[in-house]
């Protein structure tokens, strides 16, 4: 139904766009009184040659008088025709009306579904780039003789309620540095929901305490792969778990090399980003991967 | 008897168009009103779109050398129009260059109920080996009568140029305590892009920007 409906429309649009032309726009109705002339112009000329030939060929003269006289009849034979076929042309001109209204509407129609094509593609883009996902929850569980001891879970993009590691820390010093590798896709990647930009927290440090002497975050197994971004066999879907892990594998390969990473084409920027906050006991907040580039830290009730 | 008839039947086909040419009608006002309202909605997300990968680079760096475990490099802020502020050549012991950025939380205008964007302010520069407390402060290199220099370039609304520079003055004054700038507003926090050594370091010849996106997240692009 579809596809015939298609091969219909051109026919449709065309029709209407030509009878648009010739009757509303000025060039289109100079196009039509020239050929309306043209007719008329070759009905008379017709008409007047087979009269001279008949008087020709009567013997008798064709004169100026008398030619003028046939053109007015055969003009007047034109005009009451017309007048005789109104009904007709009414009718073609109702005809007109009504495609030219079919085809403005299929248009309208088409336009509006199109309309609600971009829509949905823009909100899915918005709903990816607006995402967040949740990559170290942090809790100061007590700042005393300029030393922080704070609790840090970490959380796998998947899985935002269950940390797949904690790790406590002590650290001298009034603020807390959480250091970690960011990963932003190409935005193209990310509107199409293809990807998520990834955060792999790899230290904790201060800001007595420089990076170089900062606390290692033990989240990497023995493939270099962070725990957090392991699947299950069961969590999987679509792709194997050795497809998986071996597919995770070049991914932190290329992120290793950043001109691997460039060369894929799919990384936007591959840096270190140490988040930080000054702190006190009982503190908590959240540090955020956003889909827009970068990490944010937040309360865990804030915006 | 057949000419009532006759009237009759066309009485109600004339009657029958005039239903349909009253559903055409509303079918057609009713799709013109989705469509425009389907316009606006498109025209919104497309902005949406636009304004969630959009960037301000408030500072740029380039990496002069790297010799006797120190770091040279020259950073330079800009205003939110591109216009150059300060410039400043040092160099730091270490082998990772830290760009420390402070973000405040702030509201993106009077309809919003809560803060929903960032201001951004080049906060220090540090490195693996200095800690952050040592590091160089940058907010006097961009003070300009208390308004942060970096900050300027659109209008601000009375209301708001005193929030920036009441929140600057904050920040400066903590850190010129020795204490967090994070502590100038709640929510604000801090954000040390930096290299790293495993991955790649910054070349040297080569201008980074440092990029604030809408969401309070930074990012080092090669500029």
């Amino acid at each position: 139904m579809d596809d015939k409906l298609s091969a219909i429309k051109p026919i449709l649009f065309a029709i209407s766009d030509a009878a648009v032309f010739l009757f509303t726009k000025s060039e289109g109705l100079i196009v039509l009184g020239c050929v309306l002339l043209l007719a008329v112009g070759v009905r008379l000329w017709t008409v007047l040659s087979d009269r001279r030939l008949a008087h020709k060929a009567a013997g008798e003269r064709f004169g100026g008088s008398a030619a003028a006289g046939t053109a007015f009849r055969e003009l007047a034979g034109m005009g009451v025709k017309a007048a005789g076929a109104l009904p007709v042309i009414a009718g073609i001109g109702a005809a007109l009306v009504l495609l030219i209204g079919v085809a403005d509407a299929t248009r309208a129609v088409d336009e509006y579904l199109a309309g609600r094509r971009r829509v949905a593609e823009l909100t899915a883009t918005v709903r990816n780039l607006e995402r967040r996902y949740k990559a170290v929850e942090a809790r100061i569980d007590d700042v005393k003789d300029g030393r922080i001891k704070a609790s840090l879970a970490f959380f796998d993009y998947k899985n935002s309620s269950t940390p797949a590691k904690t790790q406590s820390i002590d650290i001298a010093g009034k603020e807390i540095f959480i250091d970690a590798i960011v990963c932003n896709f190409d935005y193209s990647e990310i509107a199409a929901g293809k990807t998520v930009n990834l955060a792999i927290p790899f230290k904790v440090f201060s800001d007595e305490v420089p990076e170089a002497e900062g606390i290692a975050l033990s989240i990497f197994d023995e493939n270099g792969v962070p725990l957090m971004y392991r699947r299950s066999p069961d969590e999987l879907y679509g792709i194997g778990s050795d497809a998986y892990a071996s597919r995770l594998g070049e991914l932190m390969a290329d992120m290793r090399t950043d001109e691997a990473a460039r060369g894929a084409g799919i990384v936007r920027s591959l840096y270190g980003d140490a988040v930080h906050r000054g702190v006190k006991k009982g503190d908590s907040f959240i540090v955020w991967v956003e889909q827009t580039g970068g990490l944010s830290v937040k309360d865990p009730t804030s915006f | 008897m057949k000419i009532r008839e006759g009237h009759r039947r066309g009485g109600s086909a004339f009657g029958a168009l005039i239903v349909l040419a009253s559903f055409a009608a509303a079918g057609y006002l009713w799709l013109q009103y989705a469509s425009s309202s389907q316009k606006q909605r498109i025209v919104y997300l497309e902005d949406l779109s636009t304004r969630l990968r959009s960037e301000t680079v408030s500072l740029k760096f380039m990496v002069l050398s790297r010799e006797g475990g120190e770091i040279k490099a020259r950073v330079k802020l800009y205003d939110l129009t591109g216009r150059e502020v300060a410039v400043l050549e040092k160099a730091w012991p270490g082998a990772e260059l830290y760009i420390d950025m402070l973000l405040i939380p702030i509201r993106s205008s009077n309809r919003s109920e809560k803060a929903d964007s960032w201001l951004a302010f080049p906060y220090r520069i540090f490195t693996d080996k200095l800690g952050a407390a040592s590091g160089t402060l940058l907010f006097d290199a961009y003070d300009s009568g208390g308004f942060p220099e970096v900050l300027r370039g659109i209008q601000w609304s009375a209301d708001e140029k005193a929030a920036v520079i009441a929140a600057f003055a904050s920040a400066r004054k903590s850190a010129a305590a020795g204490l967090p700038a994070t502590s100038a507003a709640e929510g604000a926090f801090g954000s040390a892009a930096h290299e790293v050594s495993r991955l790649s370091k910054f070349d040297t010849g080569i201008v980074y920007k440092v990029v604030c996106r809408i969401k309070g997240g930074i990012e080092i692009m090669e500029d």
